[in-house]
Parts: C-alpha cells; sequence; structure tokens
C-alpha cells in the first residue's frame, strides 16, 4: 500500500496563523488561508481563501480569489474572483468571472491557446452589475 | 529468534497481570526467547546491540511504551549489527501513539498475535540533526513567560506572547506562532484535525519518503482555517523564542533543528490497525 509522491504532490494548505516568504511551488492544489509573500505557483488548483492577504505573483490551472491579492494572477485555465476578492494587479485566464462587489485593479488579458491576447485596461476597481459573469475563451 | 527489550514499567506493580499473560502467550506461540530489562547498568542501546551482535536475533521486540518504542528503534538504528534482517516490533504496555501507528492492540494476546505472525512493512524513519531518528512526529511545545508579569502578559495577549517558530521549507520560509506544530512521519496524534482540515490521514503517510508539517490554532473558529498542511524532504526548525521538541514524545530536542526522512528505513511488525 505504498504512496507515491513527488515534491510538492500533495495537498498544501497555509492556515490563518501562518505566513510564508520565498517561492510556494507545488505540484497540485494549494488552500491559502494566511499571508504569503514572494510567488505562489502550482501545476493544480489554487484557493485564495477569505482571510487571506497575499503580496506575490499566483499562478495555477485554475485560481478561485476570495482573499486579497497585491500582484500579478494567471490562471492557465479559469479565473473566479468571489465577491469578498481584492485583486491590485494584472491578471490572465482563458475563462475569467468576477462576482458582484470583487475589487480588481490592473490589466486583463484573456488567454486563448497558444494566442495571448493583447492586455485589455480595466477600471479601478471594476465591479460586475451582475451576480456573477462568466467570459468563455475566445474562440480563434 | 525473538529479543525482547523490557521497559521498567512492565514489571510494575499495576501490570504484573499484563506481564503474566503476555509470558504464557508468548510461551504458547512458541516465541519467548531472549530479554533484557531495561535498568541503570543495561541501557537499551547496549541491550539492542548486544543482541543483534550476537548473530541469533533479529527481531527486536519493545515492551512498553513510546519511550522503550522510540529509543529501541534509535538503537537499532545506531547498531552497527543491524542488517536488512533486522525487524522491530512493539507490544504496548501503556497508551502509545507508536503502537496506534503500526496498529498493535493495547489487549495483550492480541499483540502477541501480531507479533508471532510478523506481517512485515518497511517504513521511512525522519531523522533531526542526524542524531535523532523518529518513527512518528517531532512536536513543537511553546513555553509560556513565567514569571508573574509574564503571565500577567499572557492573559492579555494571548497571541502576541506565543513564540515564534520558522521552519524553513524547500525555497521558502513558514512563520508560525501555533498552538501546535509538528513535523509529522505518522498521523498518530492528529487525525482528527486533519479530518477536519479536509486531508486525508492517508496523506501522512510513513511509507511515501515525506514529513509534513503541520500547524494547528485551536481559537474556538472552524478548524478548517487554523491549519497548515505542507509536505517536505527537508526542513530546519529555527525560533528566537524558548521552545522544545519532543521525538516521538519522548526525547526533548532544542533548535536549530535539521530534519530529513529515510525512505523505508526499517522493517516493522504491523497489526491489522495499522494507520498507514
Amino acid at each position: 500500500m505504498e504512496t507515491i509522491k513527488t515534491e510538492g504532490d500533495i495537498e498544501t494548505i497555509i492556515g490563518a496563523s501562518v505566513r510564508v516568504e520565498g517561492d510556494l511551488i507545488g505540484q497540485n492544489n494549494m488552500k491559502i488561508f494566511g499571508q504569503v509573500a514572494g510567488k505562489v505557483q502550482t501545476k493544480g488548483d489554487i484557493f485564495i481563501e477569505e482571510s487571506a492577504n497575499i503580496e506575490a505573483d499566483v499562478e495555477a490551472t485554475n485560481v478561485t480569489i476570495s482573499g486579497t491579492v497585491e500582484g500579478s494572477v494567471k490562471a492557465i485555465e479559469r479565473l473566479k474572483v468571489e465577491k469578498s476578492g481584492k485583486i491590485s494587479g494584472d491578471i490572465a485566464a482563458k475563462i475569467l468571472s468576477i462576482a458582484t462587489g470583487a475589487s480588481f485593479s490592473g490589466q486583463c488579458n484573456m488567454i486563448n491557446g497558444d494566442q495571448p491576447q493583447s492586455p485589455t485596461t480595466t477600471s479601478k476597481p471594476k465591479e460586475k452589475p451582475t451576480p456573477e459573469s462568466t467570459t468563455p475563451p475566445k474562440q480563434g | 529468534m525473538f529479543f525482547y527489550v523490557y521497559d521498567k514499567l512492565v514489571g510494575s506493580k499495576k501490570n504484573t497481570k499484563k506481564f503474566g499473560q503476555m509470558q504464557t502467550k508468548l510461551n504458547e506461540l512458541g516465541i519467548l526467547n531472549d530479554k533484557a530489562e531495561i535498568s541503570t547498568t543495561t541501557t537499551i542501546e547496549n541491550a539492542v546491540d548486544g543482541a543483534l551482535s550476537s548473530g541469533r536475533h533479529y527481531n527486536i521486540i519493545a515492551v512498553g511504551d513510546d519511550a522503550t518504542a522510540h529509543y529501541t528503534i534509535n538503537a537499532i538504528l545506531k547498531s552497527n549489527a543491524s542488517s536488512k534482517k533486522t525487524v522491530f516490533g512493539l507490544i504496548p504496555f501503556d497508551p502509545s501513539y507508536i503502537a496506534g501507528t503500526l496498529g498493535m492492540s493495547h489487549d495483550i494476546e492480541k499483540a502477541c498475535l501480531a507479533i508471532s505472525r510478523r506481517k512485515l512493512e518497511k517504513i521511512d524513519i525522519g531523522y533531526a540533526n542526524e542524531g535523532t531518528c523518529f518513527i512518528n512526529s517531532l512536536n513543537i511545545t511553546c513555553k509560556r513567560l513565567g514569571s508573574s508579569v509574564g503571565k500577567l502578559r499572557n492573559i492579555f495577549s494571548r497571541q502576541k506572547k506565543r513564540p515564534t517558530v520558522t521552519i524553513k521549507v524547500r525555497d521558502f520560509t513558514v512563520k508560525t506562532s501555533a498552538q501546535r506544530i509538528a513535523i509529522c512521519n505518522s498521523p498518530a496524534g492528529w487525525e482528527e484535525i486533519l479530518k477536519k482540515s479536509g486531508v486525508s490521514a492517508g496523506k501522512v503517510s510513513p511509507q511515501d519518503g515525506f514529513v509534513d508539517l503541520i500547524t494547528h490554532n485551536d481559537t474556538g473558529e472552524p478548524a478548517k482555517e487554523d491549519t497548515s498542511f505542507i509536505s517536505a524532504q527537508k526542513l530546519e526548525i529555527t525560533s528566537p523564542d524558548k521552545i522544545t521538541i519532543l521525538a516521538d514524545y519522548t526525547k526533548k530536542l532544542q533548535p536549530p533543528i535539521k530534519v530529513g526522512v529515510g525512505k523505508q528505513l526499517l522493517k516493522v511488525i504491523v497489526g491489522k490497525e495499522r494507520n498507514f
């Protein structure tokens, strides 16, 4: 019954009472409730919870933000900003959804397959009028 | 051949009946071979090294609690006479987290049966500063201020006065003042906290080549938001404050401590209820 793992190949949880400094790089899902300063990167998904305060660039397959991020956010697939989410930095994603009440200040770049789109400047801060809107991937 | 290392507590009055039961059962099973009772003149290291050096004993069975098991494992791993054939087993006489990891029943007859069945697994061993090995965990305990002024400060500022612990993991450092901090090779003692945090206890396995940093704050809030979980192969623990680190709830260590893991270093006898 041996479990085979590779470095970082497990769900990582950063608790509310914890501060991480440096490059937090992994392979699987991460949940962050605490503070991170540096870089956050995983091939899995990242959940930045309401109590989290991130001063770092974030990159993952899917990113869900309910807390505060100061830094760029790149989601290879989907970026979901919940109503309590605050982003101060540029974002890039294939699919983007921002809930009413969320705050976003920066540039938005929609990823379309291998062809990156030119950045779109957004208002600061931005609030969506509908409860939740989703931008599907653009067709080539 | 089986070699039994008895702790003093095994011979205590409260354990007389249990000890008799064990002797009878081991005799019935035909595995009551040699033994050494630990005393001021016979250390576990000497007893285990002597047994392994004799070339007759491969099965070293600790009879006692976590301390007996911890020091027996350290003695096996430090002995030059230890070989690939060497096997560790435990017959628990007191509550024991290591017994929980190995799935050894506190029912003496069941534990003796498991020893005789000799179902083996290879497990990882954590090490601290290369001088101490642990099978379960390193638990970091933070001392609160002891003076009367300090106690008052603690009352008014509980969170602020809790010592800070820094743990270096790969390319980042973790700083925390959590109430409970541990480096785990096995989930024993942390099952409930892991469950509440949505982490399966199976992810803390003594067979995966990793140790896991777990921190937990018990503030009455949902535990989910107060727990951290990070897997690593190497860690370094430091603190500017007075902290004590307990290996397997037994041996006291002081920081700085470099922690590593030796993959599948020890063969152990396991019972049905093992936690990996």
